[in-house]
């Protein structure tokens, strides 16, 4: 699992599609368009709270004149308190599908300096956890969604399942057989569904 | 809003996992008129206002047009990479329902990248060529016992030798020529 984000990587370009609250600082000539709720303005009232997502506000200068970031609830102390107290049973899935990568392009913006130390913590706290089903999970039978991990988490997991998978290969040393290729296996199934629900389109009664 | 229809195509790329869908070829002709349009406003606006009254929205429609070109370009990268690996999964031939998938100038860099790594195969290991897509683990001997799982038909060994591949029989064969049939899985490695 290299994760690095760059230009062309998929997974920085779900990240930065988040929405973030600003504040809106200064009166903003002709950007009404980005207010979603009031449809009639045609300039930007300083005051007023605005979804933006991150890709733009990540252009911006951090102390910039125009608007104010908020930081979502997530990552303020309620939730500091809460992540501390029971770390490992939080599906951070639901809270947020990714929690860490969110967290660090925010850091920039907050002025308590809390968020990073937030997010190690989880991650510290967690990581355990992480061994332990990895260790102990089927790659075949889990899906996505069972454990409800954040984006990193599901990554370091999947690639863990994998490891222990050559692990117990090799242990019980059939490593060495010649296999199926995983992209001729999917495909072969695919193809295999394509076949069937076409013979069920075809034996159904009219 | 700016940027939307660009992550659509990318929303796609992403949830069919590591098979290449059909190339979206509307999707990508409305984000590219989608950029036009956002660059003719910001054209039109920097030649009309001399000062700079509206820069915010100058720089909003710039970093839209960086956005909508990034999302543009990780979507033809990822589609490129996945054809990368169909060259070592598959071998040189495309099987045909993917083919229907991929665009002229997909199939384009498929048979040029085909040939470059053939070509670069050929080169390297003292000038006889080395085939860097067999032997991916390593061998243990020189024979293998395999099991037919598709009928295949007629299949000739190196030697001149013609073996009947039908389903379910079993065969004792060198492992260097029988390896992308296994890989193919119209054979299975017995150990």
């Amino acid at each position: 699992m290299n994760y690095f984000p760059h230009y062309y990587s998929i997974e920085d370009i779900f990240v930065t599609q988040e929405k973030v609250e600003c504040r809106v600082n200064t009166r903003l000539q002709r950007m009404g368009f980005l207010d979603a709720g009031d449809s009639q303005t045609d300039h930007l009232e300083p005051g007023r709270i605005v979804n933006l997502p991150l890709w733009y506000i990540k252009e911006l200068k951090v102390n910039n004149a125009y608007f104010t970031v908020c930081i979502p609830e997530i990552y303020k102390n309620v939730h500091k308190a809460v992540c501390e107290a029971e770390t490992t049973h939080i599906e951070l899935g639901r809270l947020h599908p990714y929690f860490y990568e969110f967290g660090r392009y925010l850091t920039p913006y907050d002025s308590n300096h809390v968020i990073g130390r937030i997010i190690f913590e989880t991650l510290r706290q967690r990581v355990r956890h992480l061994l332990d089903i990895s260790k102990n999970d089927d790659q075949s039978r889990i899906s996505k969604t069972e454990h409800r991990l954040d984006n990193v988490e599901a990554n370091l997991h999947i690639a863990g399942m994998k490891t222990n998978a050559q692990y117990v290969k090799w242990l019980q040393m059939s490593n060495n057989n010649i296999c199926i290729s995983e992209l001729v296996e999917e495909h072969q199934r695919k193809r295999l569904r394509v076949d069937l629900s076409d013979k069920q389109i075809e034996s159904s009664p009219p | 809003m700016f940027g939307d229809k660009a992550f659509d195509l990318l929303k796609d790329l992403e949830r069919s996992s590591q098979t290449i869908p059909a190339f979206d070829d509307d999707g990508l002709r409305q984000v590219l008129e989608e950029i036009k349009a956002i660059f003719e406003e910001n054209v039109a606006q920097a030649q009309s206002q001399g000062q700079a009254s509206s820069y915010t929205l100058l720089h909003f429609r710039h970093a839209a047009l960086q956005r909508n070109k990034r999302c543009l370009l990780a979507y033809l990268y990822e589609r490129c990479r996945r054809i990368k690996a169909l060259r070592w999964e598959f071998g040189p031939i495309i099987p045909d329902d993917i083919k229907q998938a991929l665009c002229e100038p997909e199939i384009q860099f498929f048979n040029n990248y085909s040939k470059s790594l053939a070509a670069y195969m050929r080169a390297v290991g003292d000038s006889q060529g080395i085939d860097l897509t067999s032997n991916l683990r390593p061998p243990k001997s020189l024979y293998i016992e395999v099991r037919c799982i598709e009928d295949y038909g007629k299949f000739e060994l190196d030697d001149g030798e013609v073996i009947h591949l039908k389903k379910n029989s079993q065969h004792y064969l060198p492992r260097a020529q029988v390896e992308s049939l296994v890989r193919q899985g119209i054979l299975q490695h017995i150990s």
